[in-house]
């Protein structure tokens, strides 16, 4: 039986790509059951259409999350880093400041958004889908970031170590 | 207008300050909502709304199929060929590089993608021959650029969703400049290497027995083109559906035929996949919001009234919409430079009577070049890691391949028909 502060150590570390991977993996099958579901069997469905671009949001807004714990958001550093160090370091943390607070208030926004259609309920033409559920993607991903960000910061605090703000890196296999 | 300049401001501030673009491009818009009184939560509508359409899922598939294409061993398989037809030539590993690219983009959507797949095989090699790393490291970025430029294409599926252009068109009137693009890097490449001295040791001369035989064992990379582009102008599949489709290609061939797909190869592919779609694509629902608001305020018309104040002919007007799409993609990840860019300035180039599809190229081949340009040029970052050479080294080797694209832009400028051809004689005129 492993112990609570294993299994909450996998979930911090791995609990995103998991969700990201079986999007994505969930979003190829979809797609391809559909050709084969055309060719083979002469009976194309739709409603796998409908649910393969549901996991493309989540896997979309949960990466989204995962993108800031591996430090992989692609951002200009260049200017920043033209300054001495202490201000270079200074201004990298207001600008995670700034992106902190929007991830804040966009968490709340979209959980305003999601409150709405309890009360107007709004469902998917094909599926009858409760669009609340699939919004709920935002919400999430967006509370998701904003935690990440505190652990950035949190772990800074602990350990003395700032995981390199400076991540061009993250640029690197993207289209 | 003023509302605009407002937003134009913010986002060039918080992307200058370290702001990740996508975050940058929602708060620009915020600041644009509050001036004219728009309530916040339709940037969270946005956001969802703008990850929405179907064919947008084309641009994971690739980018998974593309990954298991090159962890399974299709990107050796296709430098091998491009080995067999190239004979003992000076520069004949940078010509080698080159044309592999080339090949490679007919089974990637992008050009990151193919700088990595077909860099990590030849900058050693070219290393090994005592070319200087810097001009192995500049040809494979400037080569995997082509990636996004033959089909299928990442960046022309954004543009299409974006324009509501037709995808299989836009694809088709990437081959003709991408061949250019290629003949001019291949003549690029043989000019320096000649002029270095680079190459011309090796004993592998030109027969076409070797040809044969590196075609054969590279029957099932052949067949990933075929199987793709085929399907898709054949139309039996959506370019969405063949993107699943090359990706079970991509994953039997790996798995059960070249037997070189590992678990871990296949959960690194996933990974890989996951973390483009949260880094990158998360900019398309702020663009969205972004882009649905200057064109309420009418800034695509008043960016067009003051271009157009300076000439008449539309060449020109062309190539200066070309240098802002340059300089503007030097700075803006290639596909938030589509999305935020489109809206702006297609509606201007459709004034003057350009093809949304002409258009669509010039986008694409502004962005190629903003992959090799500093501070956000993917390709460079991709060349640099496998080099282990400082960005600016190969900032400055790039820059002779760099011009090819820009000749491939004037070019395309004044002959329309370079893009157009193809897919008229696909599709017929217009559409």
């Amino acid at each position: 039986m492993p112990s609570f502060s294993t299994v909450f150590a996998f979930l911090e570390r791995r609990s995103e790509e998991v969700i990201a991977g079986v999007c994505v993996v969930v979003m190829a099958s979809l797609v391809f059951f559909q050709v084969v579901m055309r060719y083979v069997f002469s009976a194309p469905t739709s409603w796998s259409d409908e649910i393969a671009v549901y996991a493309m949001l989540w896997s979309v807004y949960i990466s989204a999350s995962w993108a800031v714990r591996e430090r992989a958001h692609i951002r200009v550093m260049n200017l920043i880093n033209l300054f001495p160090g202490r201000i270079a370091l200074g201004l990298a943390v207001l600008s995670d400041l700034v992106w902190f607070a929007f991830a804040v208030y966009l968490t709340w926004q979209s959980f305003l958004l999601h409150l709405s259609m309890w009360e107007l309920p709004f469902e998917s033409p094909v599926l009858g889908v409760a669009q609340k559920w699939p919004y709920l993607c935002l919400v999430v991903g967006f509370a998701l970031m904003t935690l990440r960000l505190i652990q950035v910061y949190w772990r800074w605090a602990r350990d003395g170590i700032l995981p390199t703000a400076a991540s061009e890196d993250g640029a690197i296999i993207h289209d | 207008m003023i509302e605009a300049l407002y937003m134009f401001g913010a986002l060039v501030v918080t992307i200058a300050f370290g702001i990740p673009i996508p975050i940058a491009v929602a708060i620009a818009t915020l600041v644009g909502y509050f001036l004219i009184d728009i309530p916040v939560v339709a940037l969270a509508q946005a956001m969802y709304t703008g990850v929405e359409p179907f064919p947008l899922l084309t641009v994971p598939l690739f980018v998974f199929a593309g990954a298991l294409m090159e962890r399974g061993g299709l990107a050796l398989r296709i430098v091998a060929i491009a080995q067999s037809l190239i004979g003992n030539y000076m520069g004949s590993l940078g010509l080698v590089a080159v044309l592999g690219c080339t090949f490679f983009a007919a089974l990637s959507g992008s050009g990151p993608a193919t700088t990595a797949a077909i860099g990590a095989v030849m900058i050693p090699a070219m290393i090994r021959e005592r070319y200087d790393p810097a001009f192995g490291g500049a040809i494979a970025a400037s080569g995997g650029a082509l990636g996004s430029l033959i089909p299928p294409s990442n960046l022309m599926i954004i543009y299409g969703v974006v324009s509501d252009t037709s995808i299989p068109r836009m694809f088709l009137a990437g081959v003709v400049p991408g061949l250019v693009a290629s003949a001019l890097l291949l003549l690029v490449t043989w000019l320096i290497a000649r002029r270095r001295g680079y190459g011309g040791q090796t004993d592998h001369s030109f027969s076409w027995a070797r040809v044969g035989q590196a075609c054969w064992d590279g029957k099932w990379a052949i067949g990933a083109p075929v199987l793709i582009l085929g399907g898709i102008y054949s139309g039996a599949f959506t370019p969405t559906e063949a993107a699943s489709v090359a990706v079970v290609y991509a994953f039997v061939v790996g798995q059960f035929v070249h037997r070189e797909l590992t678990r871990d190869a296949i959960l690194s592919c996933l990974k890989t996949t996951a973390m483009i779609s949260g880094a990158v694509l998360i900019i398309v629902g702020p663009a969205k919001a972004f882009g649905e608001l200057l064109s309420l305020m009418d800034v695509p018309f008043l960016i067009g009234e003051f271009l157009t104040g300076f000439t008449d002919s539309s060449f020109i007007l062309l190539l200066v919409i070309a240098a802002i799409l340059i300089v503007t993609g030097m700075f803006l990840e290639s596909i938030a430079q589509i999305i935020l860019l489109t809206p702006l300035m297609l509606p201007i180039a459709v004034s003057i009577g350009i093809d949304p599809v002409v258009f669509g190229v010039i986008m694409v081949i502004a962005c190629e070049i903003g992959f090799l340009t500093p501070p956000v040029g993917a390709n460079l970052f991709v060349a640099t890691r496998l080099t282990n050479l400082g960005i600016d080294r190969i900032s400055i080797a790039v820059i002779p391949f760099l011009f090819t694209y820009v000749v491939v832009i004037v070019l395309i400028a004044l002959f329309p028909g370079l893009a157009l051809w193809l897919p008229n004689l696909a599709f017929g005129p217009g559409g």
